[in-house]
């Protein structure tokens, strides 16, 4: 992709995972459709898990952002999220009656991150999967009526830094305290959002940054610091899907390296 | 040090395939705090037990089969339920008081306010589509009939509401 090669890099990135989301219209699938569209990826993505399904989510251009009511409402026939995973455990393919997700993830011996270029390219042929198998059972073609691309970082805690130094992650946030009080914050956790219009009447877009402390393991203290951009794509076209993808991956991209300090830079091996 | 540990559901983490990150801290309102969801000046705070009936309410209309009014009535979508659904959620956080929620015939659903000379209906079609009607029998507030997606027109009558 030629905007890859001008926004920033880094040949040691703390990514984790990366997940590229198409939620649209409900489809009247049935169990017995699972198979079907496995069949058609099974080549990469032998194994499968079912997991539970994920509810509709949008982003509002309304009055503010919170989770909706709990209110309860069955998503198709009670189908379960299905996970397709590639031989090497790296690559998931979700589906569920209505969502499409195509996920990269780092695995404790596998390779480096592949670049979104290679998630877009597994997207747009899971894509064409789904495509394929909604022809052959004659149901209506996918709606999408909200994506989202989400970058999933694990970053280790510097040398004796503790959660509460954010400002060693994220530029100008030192938890600075008067006179009347002094001592460190054990930790904190930050959500950030920005709100992202489009010219296209109708069509809206939000990124957040989730930063929250967290354990990689029993003595490896970390910050995750996930950034999203979710929103309506402009049309109901499938190229206005990978339209909002590739305006995300600039955001986020562009967003991380902003938001984080030199220092981090230095240690992920920022190349331009 | 004391460090309270628990699982916190971070937004975008459902849809990660990587195993559940640990995330030490205490649980907080989601992040729903800014400047620009600050409550109306209100007269009388929302009732939250009418909000949990309107809650109630979209549950019932979520699990409405086809024929639900005696003849040909269209159930809403669940994409629908949900969009109205985190739309209200937004209003409820503002302050204002619960809406009458009722499904219409063509799959739509309908949250209205009718007080205090104010009516006030948002119709929620499908996402993204959103219809707004506003009557003001004291004629203060402007008289209105339209799209409003990002329901700006319906806010400003509803902050009439609350201030009446």
């Amino acid at each position: 992709m030629e905007t890859e090669l001008t926004l920033p890099s880094y040949s040691r990135p703390p990514l984790d995972e990366v997940a590229a989301d198409m939620q649209f219209a409900t489809l009247p699938l049935k169990a017995a459709d699972v198979g079907a569209f496995h069949a058609l990826i099974a080549a990469e993505y032998p194994r499968t898990l079912d997991v539970p399904p994920l509810p509709p989510s949008f982003e509002t251009v309304g009055p503010s952002f919170v989770p909706p009511f709990g209110i309860g409402i069955g998503i198709g026939a009670d189908l379960p999220r299905s996970w397709f995973i590639s031989e090497d455990d790296e690559h998931v393919v979700q589906l569920q009656p209505d969502r499409l997700i195509v996920n990269w993830r780092m695995r404790p011996h596998g390779g480096p991150y592949p670049r979104y270029a290679e998630v877009r390219r597994r997207f747009v042929a899971a894509h064409e999967a789904l495509r394929k198998f909604v022809h052959q059972k004659g149901y209506p073609e996918t709606v999408p009526n909200q994506c989202d691309l989400t970058y999933f970082n694990k970053v280790p805690l510097p040398a004796n830094a503790e959660w509460g130094e954010i400002h060693r992650l994220l530029r100008g946030m030192y938890l600075n305290t008067g006179p009347e009080w002094s001592g460190p914050f054990d930790n904190c956790q930050i959500a950030l959002r920005r709100a992202l219009r489009s010219p296209v009447e109708g069509a809206f877009g939000r990124l957040q940054v989730e930063c929250a402390p967290i354990k990689i393991d029993v003595t490896q203290k970390a910050w995750a610091l996930n950034v999203t951009v979710k929103g309506r794509p402009e049309s109901a076209d499938f190229q206005a899907v990978l339209d909002f993808f590739d305006m995300a991956h600039v955001e986020i991209v562009t967003c991380f390296t902003a938001i984080t300090t030199e220092p981090m830079h230095e240690l992920w091996g920022r190349q331009r | 040090m004391s460090q309270t540990a628990e699982i916190f559901d971070m937004s975008a983490l459902p849809k990660a395939t990587n195993p559940i990150q640990r995330v030490v801290g205490a649980r907080t309102e989601h992040a729903g705090a800014t400047l620009s969801i600050l409550p109306f000046e209100s007269r009388r705070g929302p009732d939250l037990v009418d909000w949990i009936k309107a809650t109630q309410k979209l549950g019932q209309i979520a699990r409405l089969q086809r024929g639900w009014n005696g003849t040909k009535g269209a159930p809403p979508d669940s994409h629908t339920i949900f969009f109205a659904a985190q739309e209200l959620a937004g209003l409820e956080k503002l302050g204002v008081p619960a809406p009458t929620i009722n499904p219409s015939a063509d799959g739509a659903v309908y949250a209205d306010w009718h007080m205090m000379g104010l009516d006030i209906e948002i119709i929620f079609e499908a996402p993204y589509k959103v219809t707004v009607l506003i009557e003001d029998a004291r004629q203060i507030v402007p008289s209105f009939a339209g799209e409003d997606v990002d329901l700006k027109i319906a806010l400003e009558a509803l902050r009439a509401l609350c201030a009446r």
